[in-house]
């Protein structure tokens, strides 16, 4: 199932928050939607769950207009992970996951045992378990935005948009959270994660997208997007660049000045 | 751990019990209600003359003055409670009460226009009439004001504005009114009572609120979607520009008929659902029906309450203010005291 957004245009008032974006969420892709603050991150994301709608282009679902597609459908095919981590009442974990299989159950239906068995491998995945029965007011902030992660895998829609879902986790959970998205993908889902962790963003993604000002400025392989030149002209920094067994890693180090990207240890470093 | 298990479990297991335990209550208070007044009359010897088919004068008190005051109490608690849940779930606020979106105010607004223009005395049932008017009156500006499209932050805003113009049109009423028996008639109204109330009245309202209880009854399943916010509310699937519409025209029609059969009762739509919010694990559609029970039976306690008092009858919305205003200021109190820890 591909979600895709052609010449995505949404203005308030006299400001072009994007400004014909064209980016697409294809099955078996982790793909990194990466840029500066105010880039146009969470509105892309917005446009492609369907919860705005842009001023002006068109977001397909298969081919469909997006607009066309009843709600509750359309709910089942794309889940959303809001930017944040705001619960309006203190709800049990147990009871706040069992919200995303709100778009699955009929109209005066009763939760089901597949409703059940998924929302105890969403916990799991998460690892929630332990806290099913708190109240998320009780939560701290990294397991309060895991909750809601498992909120949002429950749904067990095609296509999964998650806006900074690693905001508040600690390194271990962040890596486990991408972990899961790669599985995810791995298996056929088509996944759109926001992130501002560049390491994890060439880590773990297939492909990136980098906006900057409402406009993609550069998309495809990790590190193609994220160029010492991008770097510079784009976040405005230098960075440490380098592999540690194999492994990418960026960590900013100056803000821009001469634009400069230091080469890192390398190998073993 | 095992320990908050063991109180999540007991929560739902807690829930059927709870809402039986409610309507018991209720039940019994309706009984109660039949059974207390000025009249010296027994319940079982009115309801054997009932069904006798005797025209004494107990079988009259009973059907023509306690059952209809019994009957809206039932009514009108239920309504308050029930669009009290549900407008605090619409605006996630444990602080929003029934009359936020303006139309308990301008159903007290038509009302007060009909006595104002002598319809009330010339035209039967005119008084419940106005008020209905006014509350459906109250729904198209609301429309006009925050239509599709308009955020909650709109809605409340605009329910301000209507409560606000509402309170000044009134006062204007008052104000101008051309004899002070008139004045001190609209006062008196105003304050909420079910004395003197007849079957007729039940059968005016009852319509209108069954409406509006269906209306809000339905949107269950939204009102939980909405703890999680907007976006992801309408990530799920939900519309919420008709959910709006739907919770903002039945909570018109079930509070502004409520207001306009017997006057502005304050305070149960906000205490209950608040006091009910915690057995039901916090979560917004559980709520809809106990905070119905629960407002019921507490219309009907207070309502036999001032009948039990002596002196000269207390209005029915002068003593749920006297004892919902501290509470409200107790939870206010609560909450900041949340707040810093």
């Amino acid at each position: 199932m591909t979600l895709a957004a052609e010449g995505v245009v949404v203005r308030y008032g006299a400001h072009r928050v994007l400004d014909g974006v064209s980016i697409a969420a294809e099955p078996g892709v982790l793909l990194g939607l990466i840029g500066p603050n105010g880039a146009g991150k969470s509105t892309l994301l917005r446009v492609l769950a369907g919860i705005e709608r842009p001023t002006a282009g068109r977001v397909t679902l298969d081919g469909a207009a997006l607009e066309t597609i009843p709600g509750a459908v359309r709910a089942r095919r794309i889940a959303y992970l809001a930017q944040g981590s705001t619960v309006h009442w203190p709800l049990t974990v147990e009871r706040l996951v069992a919200l995303g299989r709100l778009p699955h159950r009929s109209r005066f239906g009763a939760e089901t045992e597949t409703d059940r068995a998924a929302i105890g491998r969403a916990l799991a995945k998460t690892e929630t378990a332990a806290l099913r029965d708190r109240p998320v007011s009780s939560l701290s902030g990294g397991e309060r935005m895991r909750a809601l992660i498992a909120r949002a895998l429950v749904v067990d829609a095609a296509i999964l948009l998650a806006d900074e879902p690693v905001a508040g986790l600690d390194p271990y959970h962040q890596l486990q959270l991408l972990e899961l998205l790669r599985t995810r993908a791995d298996a056929g889902g088509a996944i759109v994660v926001v992130l501002h962790d560049l390491t994890l963003a060439s880590r773990f993604c297939d492909r990136l997208a980098l906006l900057d000002a409402g406009t993609r400025v550069a998309s495809g392989a990790p590190d193609a997007v994220l160029s010492v030149a991008n770097l510079a002209r784009v976040y405005r920094i230098s960075a440490l660049t380098g592999t540690h067994d194999g492994t990418p890693y960026i960590v900013p180090v100056h803000r821009a000045r001469d634009g400069g990207v230091r080469a890192g240890g390398g190998d073993g470093a | 751990m095992t320990r908050v298990g063991a109180a999540a479990t007991a929560t739902r297991l807690r829930l059927p019990a709870l809402g039986i335990g409610l309507g018991a209550t209720v039940v019994l208070l309706f009984a109660v209600s039949l059974a207390v007044g000025s009249a010296p009359v027994l319940l079982a010897e009115a309801v054997a003359d009932l069904l006798a088919g005797r025209d004494s004068l107990a079988a009259l008190v009973l059907v023509e003055i306690r059952l209809p005051r019994a009957l809206l109490a039932v009514m009108i608690g239920a309504s308050l409670g029930l669009t009290g849940a549900a407008m605090q779930g619409l605006l996630r606020n444990p602080l929003a009460e029934p009359g936020i979106v303006g139309v308990s105010g301008c159903a007290a607004l038509g009302a007060v226009v009909v006595f104002y223009s002598g319809l009330a005395a010339l035209v039967p049932f005119a008084l419940p009439l106005g008020g209905i008017a006014g509350a459906l009156g109250a729904v198209a500006l609301l429309y006009a004001l925050a239509g599709p499209g308009a955020g909650t932050l709109t809605l409340i805003l605009a329910g301000v504005a209507l409560n606000a113009l509402a309170a000044a049109l009134t006062a204007l009423a008052l104000n101008l009114s051309p004899n002070p028996y008139a004045t001190l008639e609209i006062v008196f109204w105003l304050m909420g009572s079910l004395a003197d109330r007849s079957l007729a009245h039940v059968w005016l309202a009852l319509p209108l609120m069954l409406a509006g209880w269906a209306l809000v009854v339905t949107a269950g399943r939204p009102l939980d979607a909405l703890s999680l916010g907007e976006d992801t509310a309408r990530s799920l699937g939900f519309n919420l520009d008709r959910v709006r519409l739907q919770l903002v025209l039945g909570t018109a029609l079930a509070v502004g008929s409520a207001v306009a059969v017997a006057g502005a009762i304050g305070f149960v739509g906000l205490v209950v659902p608040h006091l009910l919010r915690p057995l039901v694990g916090h979560q917004p559609s559980r709520l809809l029906g106990l905070s119905a029970l629960g407002g019921a039976a507490i219309t009907l306690a207070a309502d036999i309450a001032v009948r039990l008092a002596g002196g000269p009858e207390l209005k029915l919305g002068v003593l749920t203010a006297l004892i919902g205003a501290p509470f409200f200021l107790a939870l206010v109190l609560r909450m900041r005291h949340e707040a810093a820890t």
